[in-house]
């Protein structure tokens, strides 16, 4: 990533989202998934927008589907992760545990 | 509910469809048709599902995502795509340059707008000579001079008695005037002062579409009777220097060659007669003749006297050419009738741009303006030049950068262009900052005293003329610059120090310094031709001695002498000059050497 070499919080999850998807990663599910998952409700736009950036920062990549009958005959915007990507995600997490070393327990909850 | 035929709302889908950028339309109305679905499965109430639907098209940031397509349509093209947002990029980048090297952008800018400025200037001064309508004339393209050929060779001025048969015979001038310039002493409030008089008939101000400023103009009336009407109107000019713009000049008096004229009325500002020569300063009836040419007597009821000019205001829709051949139709009838005048005169009708300049006056112009405009272009080109080779100069300590980006991925197209940006936006400032220039010049020029009424202000063409050649001067400057430069090559460069250009960078240079110094000495060895020949001219011997030797000119006709009277006045004028302290000779002459004007020297 050219101007910050972090991730803000929602790329963070759209990006473990898209993993978790894998091949079924594509806007509606990804927002789906970030509202049962991570209980985050998000819009649409807010979603494509968060992918969109990743994408240009070279973190996943995205192509449009075969138009399906059940959407109205449109395609759906897949998305999978870039080895930037993963790298990215495992930067974020060595830094979230190094943040959260000795002060789980304080607050009662189990570090990782 | 029945499953399958509930569809999102028709309107909210087209709203949003419309507002989508196309890579992100197909993706969102799909999922928004898919979780549609899903919440008409669910709900079972496809009310819900509509109004979640129209929430959710309510609550899409098309904006953003437009936003968000467009950067990264520009980052797909890499060097080209979302050409627009490629272009505001590389603009910014361009822009850039007017911050990192302030001192060089000045020095740049300086000497394309000198550059650019200098041919304006000369183009502004051309554009009023030959292009611009005379000022303050109204609808200047459905004016038309009526030109007669057998009075001195060249279509020129016709006769008065023509020009009355004309106003009488002719449908293709919705109205038809004569004039007549004249110079004149007049004198009021005390100050007597040599002035351009225009004898007109009463339609001449018709014909120019001019409204009185102050006053009225000259009624139908004035056109009878010789010398019976001392009206006159002032223009606008005189009227302050002479009566310091006092509203109530109208009734007062304005002595004209001995004689007191009634202030009629006062021309609008700008407003100074319809040729570019022999610019009046006011106008009297044209019945006035005898007494503005008292040596010549009564004109006006001479068919073979041609001297004046005519000039009128087509009909609506008629063209210069129908009202030329109805002109000649009636010049053929008045031949059959007049054989003795009239036989061998033609005419023609000109446009009024053509017919401000008298004919031998226009070829003169168009030669010097040619000839002026070749200079600054080519003084022009070797600015460009220069310029050019300091972009050379500059970019070839820029070949690290550029490099740098071509090993990153740039494509020679896109350095080319991001150069060509840069010296664009210099060469625009420096058109700006040379219109300024221009502007200055041509304004110092307009207050020399030049006998000739011209507008030199800016207007469009020259605005457009100034931006056009700040284009081509961008243009210019950098074509050869980003060629060579786009070029680079990274290792080459990369591996390369700047003292160790490469030899096949430097033909770019030796290019520009050969056209440089060939125009300039092109134009040294003009520039040297003109000096010469003025001090050549300045320095020939006009076969008298020069020293201390003055002229003044008389024209005692113009207060009514006779020629017994002038007689009398120059014997008299000789022998008080030659009683002056100092005086050692008196001498009268028709005209003076090397100046073939009127009057009498002393």
């Amino acid at each position: 990533m050219s101007e910050r070499s972090y991730l803000r919080e929602l790329e963070q999850l759209a990006l473990l989202s898209v993993l978790r998807l894998g091949e079924d990663a594509y806007g509606a599910r990804i927002r789906e998934d970030l509202q049962q998952t991570a209980r985050r409700p998000v819009s649409i736009a807010t979603i494509y927008v968060a992918l969109s950036r990743l994408e240009q920062h070279g973190l996943v990549r995205s192509w449009m589907s075969d138009p399906t009958p059940v959407r109205g005959g449109k395609s759906k915007k897949y998305y999978e992760l870039r080895p930037d990507g993963v790298q990215a995600l495992k930067e974020a997490k060595a830094t979230l545990e190094r943040m959260w070393q000795g002060i789980g327990e304080a607050l009662g909850v189990r570090s990782t | 509910m029945e499953k399958g035929s509930v569809r999102p709302p028709r309107l909210a889908r087209s709203v949003l469809a419309r507002l989508l950028p196309p890579e992100y339309r197909d993706a969102v109305l799909g999922d928004l048709a898919e979780e549609f679905d899903r919440r008409c499965r669910e709900r079972r109430i496809a009310g819900f599902a509509r109004a979640w639907y129209w929430r959710q098209v309510l609550h899409v940031d098309v904006w953003r995502l437009r936003g968000e397509a467009r950067a990264e349509r520009a980052q797909r093209l890499g060097g080209g795509g979302g050409m627009r947002d490629l272009f505001s990029l590389e603009l910014r980048q361009a822009l850039r340059v007017f911050r990192l090297s302030p001192g060089f952008v000045a020095a740049v800018v300086l000497t394309l707008a000198l550059g650019i400025g200098g041919a304006t200037a000369i183009f502004s001064l051309v554009n009023g000579l030959l292009l611009r309508p005379i000022p303050g004339v109204d609808a200047p393209a459905r004016l038309a001079a009526v030109r007669t050929s057998d009075f001195g060779g060249a279509f020129g001025v016709s006769s008065y008695m023509d020009f009355l048969d004309f106003r009488e015979r002719s449908r293709s001038f919705e109205s038809i005037a004569a004039f007549k310039p004249r110079q004149a002493d007049a004198s009021a409030n005390g100050t007597t002062q040599p002035l351009g008089v225009t004898m007109v008939t009463s339609s001449y101000f018709d014909v120019v579409g001019v409204p009185a400023y102050i006053g009225r103009y000259f009624t139908a009336e004035v056109d009878q009777g010789a010398g019976a009407h001392p009206e006159a109107v002032l223009t606008e000019g005189l009227w302050r220097r002479l009566f310091g713009g006092d509203a109530s000049v109208v009734g007062e008096e304005i002595v004209v060659n001995g004689r007191a004229y009634t202030i009629i009325g006062v021309a609008p500002p700008g407003f100074r007669g319809t040729e570019m020569v022999n610019v009046p300063d006011l106008f009297v009836p044209m019945t006035m003749q005898p007494h503005l040419m008292p040596a010549s007597g009564y004109l006006l009821d001479r068919r073979g006297w041609g001297g004046v000019s005519i000039v009128g205001r087509l009909a609506e829709g008629v063209s210069h050419e129908t009202a030329a051949s109805e002109i000649q139709s009636i010049g053929r009838q008045l031949a059959i009738e007049y054989p003795r005048t009239n036989e061998s005169r033609a005419y023609t009708v000109l446009g009024f741009r053509e017919a401000a300049l008298p004919g031998g006056a226009r070829g003169g112009v168009l030669q010097l303006s040619g000839l002026l405009l070749s200079i600054v272009t080519a003084l022009w080109l070797v600015v460009c030049l220069n310029v050019a080779n300091l972009f050379l100069a500059r970019s070839m300590k820029r070949r690290q950068e550029l490099a740098v980006r071509r090993a990153l991925g740039a494509s020679r197209a896109r350095i080319a262009r991001q150069l060509v940006l840069e010296f664009m936006a210099i060469a625009l400032t420096a058109g700006v900052a040379g219109m300024f220039f221009a502007r200055a010049v041509a304004k110092g020029v307009a207050t020399l005293p030049i006998p000739l009424q011209f507008d030199v202000s800016l207007d469009m063409r020259t605005v457009a003329f100034a931006g056009a050649l700040a284009i081509v001067s961008g243009l210019l400057c950098a074509l050869v610059p980003a060629f060579a430069m786009s070029g680079t090559d990274p290792r080459v460069a990369a591996a390369t120090s700047l003292s160790m250009r490469p030899r096949r960078h430097r033909w770019p240079s030796r290019l520009l310094i050969v056209s440089q110094v060939t125009l300039s000495v092109i134009l040294l060895f003009a520039t040297g031709l003109f000096v010469k020949t003025y001090s050549n001219l300045t320095a020939a011997d006009p076969g008298f001695d020069r020293e201390n030797l003055l002229t003044a000119q008389f024209n005692p006709s113009l207060q009514g002498y006779d020629a017994l009277q002038m007689a009398d006045f120059y014997e008299r004028l000789t022998e008080e000059a030659a009683g002056i302290p100092g005086v050692e000779a008196v001498a009268m002459a028709d005209g003076l050497p090397a100046n073939a004007n009127f009057g009498r020297g002393a």
